[in-house]
């Protein structure tokens, strides 16, 4: 018994060794490789003598060793390539966050160029102070609601903090409302990754909030609209960031009902754009229009920006922007399909050309002349409508949409001031709100199914594929998701602002109002050595009956 | 808020109320609904009646504004 046991120690022995030979063998040439670019590397006298070609910098002596004793191994290099992936990753996204966020400096002067220069400071500062107002709220609580269930992001190393979501379960069918995590970005969420998604994603929403300031300008009280800034940037965006893009319902209605792949929304023409342009709608709606504006008879009055080159210079940073919107919501350019990062710029630059041209040649067909500001609003109607497909279709897909945005826009533009009455001085509602729900609803169209961002969207296998490239379910999420734009977003922002109406009032006072807002609000002039243009008779008139 | 008449706040609100109703009817509907037409139908329908929300609410802002000059 015992020789049969000390037999079957020795085979034991015999397999474990040769199975040690084989990894060495396995090994062996990849550790010796690694020794062989170690010996060829620069030394240090080398180095010394400068590198002009750049032949010489960035080697094997580059990659962190473990254990200086053993020097470099296959474990150090790859751990070196998952850090340079993300590190590519994140430079990335801060990069094109970056790039976010100086469309502020486009907003305020588009909307600033459209206004009357007796509202200039008031205007630019709703501009300026938006991002204040926004970045605090989203700081004390709208990331977490938006993002706080969001885990599971493998270009930005899994942000596995994030993993708080609110569930609520209906006929087996878990959904997510809102997420929990990263209030303030204390506890665990104090975290690499969680810092460059709040940035990317805090420039984001702060886009949608300054579009409500162009909507309401002219005549929204400076405190009102900073109060309405932070609800906005701490509910109402986030609420429909998290349904779509922070793992709640709307992103589900693939994996759950089987509707495509569930709503999608590559860069925010749904996000972003909608939620400010029915925002802006809810507001203007509320605050009513200038005086002057509408006569009694209902008909309207033209009242003109004071400075076109603002307007234009304006919608040129908007469109640089606008690359920084689009490529960057890859969440990043390594690994997972980012290498489409190319073609979601061409498709972002070729939208807001044939937006441009569309708005330009219907102002040209209809009206005899080439509008320079309803051209400038085409251009930015192809960059909102082309936000949300960017991500899926191909670039003939990206040229029509465009196209169709830019002569929309002049109608919605007609719609809203001769239909709706309302009155939205530089035409956010029209360029945002009804174009991004076209960008939207373009998604369930022209997505082309090509795209492959990992090999899945929103946890289904496969690509986004619209009505013309045979998936009539997608249209179906998409539709939902432009219902819930207006039957959530406008009715929730509707009740906020109107609650605030009557709390605070919305509105400056006729006094204000006729005398310009940069004395009585801001207590400066924008541009005090100007001598101010008499206002048209229409206005004078308008202004004396409002103050008597 | 001062000039809003009893009919124009009513309508106000029954275009709010009737914008929630059309997004609800169309979750439940995607819910509660398999077939791939009918869902079709009801989303539709959801939006026509968000559609006729928004219209009132739009409604009660041109009776006001028709008013100031």
């Amino acid at each position: 018994m015992k020789r049969l046991r000390n037999k079957l120690l020795l085979c034991a022995m015999a397999v474990l060794l040769s199975l040690g030979n084989v990894a060495h063998a396995q090994t062996g040439p990849a550790e010796a490789q690694l020794k062989a670019a170690a010996a060829a590397a620069p030394t240090p006298a080398q180095m010394a003598q400068g590198d002009p070609g750049g032949t010489m910098t960035g080697t094997i002596n580059d990659v962190p060793v473990s254990n200086p004793k053993v020097g470099v191994t296959v474990g150090d290099v790859a751990n070196q390539v998952g850090q340079n992936k993300i590190a590519i990753n994140f430079v990335w996204t801060l990069v094109t966050g970056f790039l976010v966020m100086f469309m502020q400096a486009g907003f305020a002067m588009v909307e600033a160029g459209l206004c009357r220069v007796k509202n200039a400071n008031h205007t630019y500062m709703m501009n300026f102070t938006v991002y204040a107002c926004g970045l605090f709220a989203y700081w004390l609580i709208g990331f977490a609601i938006q993002m706080g269930g969001a885990a599971g992001n493998g270009n930005l190393g899994g942000l596995a903090s994030l993993s708080g979501e609110h569930m609520l379960t209906l006929f087996g069918t878990h959904w997510g409302i809102w997420g929990e995590k990263g209030m303030f970005l204390s506890g665990h969420t104090y975290d690499v990754g969680v810092m460059v998604i709040f940035l990317f994603e805090m420039v984001f929403m702060d886009t949608a909030l300054t579009i409500v300031t162009g909507a309401a300008a002219e005549r929204w009280k400076f405190l009102t609209f900073c109060v309405s800034s932070v609800l906005m940037g701490a509910f109402t965006y986030p609420l429909f960031g998290n349904w779509a893009w922070g793992g709640g319902w709307l992103s589900a209605l693939g994996s759950n009902l089987g509707l495509g792949h569930g709503y999608c929304d590559f860069a925010g023409s749904g996000v972003v754009h909608a939620v400010g342009g029915v925002t802006a709608l809810a507001v203007a709606l509320i605050i009513g229009p200038r005086i002057g504006k509408f006569n009694k008879d209902g008909s309207s009055n033209a009242i003109i920006g004071h400075d076109i080159s603002a307007v234009l210079v304006g919608c040129f940073i908007l469109a640089f922007g606008w690359f920084g919107f689009n490529p960057g919501s890859t969440l990043g350019a390594s690994a997972a399909g980012n290498l489409r990062i190319g073609t979601i710029a061409v498709d972002t630059m070729l939208a807001g050309c044939t937006g441009t041209f569309g708005a330009i040649l219907y102002m040209w067909i209809t009206k005899g002349k080439p509008d320079a500001s309803m051209a400038g609003n085409g251009l930015l109607a192809g960059l909102v409508a082309i936000t949300a497909p960017s991500g899926f279709v191909n670039t003939v897909g990206a040229a029509i949409i465009g196209l169709i945005a830019g002569v929309l826009v002049c109608y919605s533009v007609a719609f809203v001031e001769n239909v709706m009455k309302v009155d939205d001085p530089v035409g956010a509602i029209s360029v945002h709100g009804t174009c991004g729900l076209w960008g939207v609803l373009s998604v369930g169209l022209f997505a082309d199914g090509k795209s492959n961002y990992g090999g899945a969207w929103n946890g289904v296998n496969g690509s986004v594929t619209g009505l013309f490239y045979g998936d009539p379910n997608q249209l179906v999420a998409q539709l939902i998701g432009i219902a819930t734009l207006l039957g959530f977003v406008f009715t929730f922002s509707f009740v906020l602002n109107w609650i605030l109406d009557v709390l605070v009032g919305q509105r400056v006072s006729a006094e204000a109002e006729v005398e310009g807002l940069d004395l009585p609000e801001m207590g400066q002039l924008g541009y005090p050595e100007f001598i101010f243009k008499p206002e048209p008779s229409f206005l004078t008139l308008a202004e004396a009956q409002a103050t008597a | 808020m001062s000039g809003m008449t009893t009919l124009t706040l009513q309508t106000r609100l029954a275009g709010l109320a009737l914008l929630v109703a059309g997004w609800i009817v169309l979750l439940f509907s995607i819910v509660l609904l398999s077939t791939p037409v009918l869902r079709y139908v009801f989303v539709i329908a959801g939006l026509l009646v968000e559609l006729l929300g928004l219209a009132m609410v739009g409604l009660h802002h041109r009776s006001e504004t028709g008013g100031r000059a």
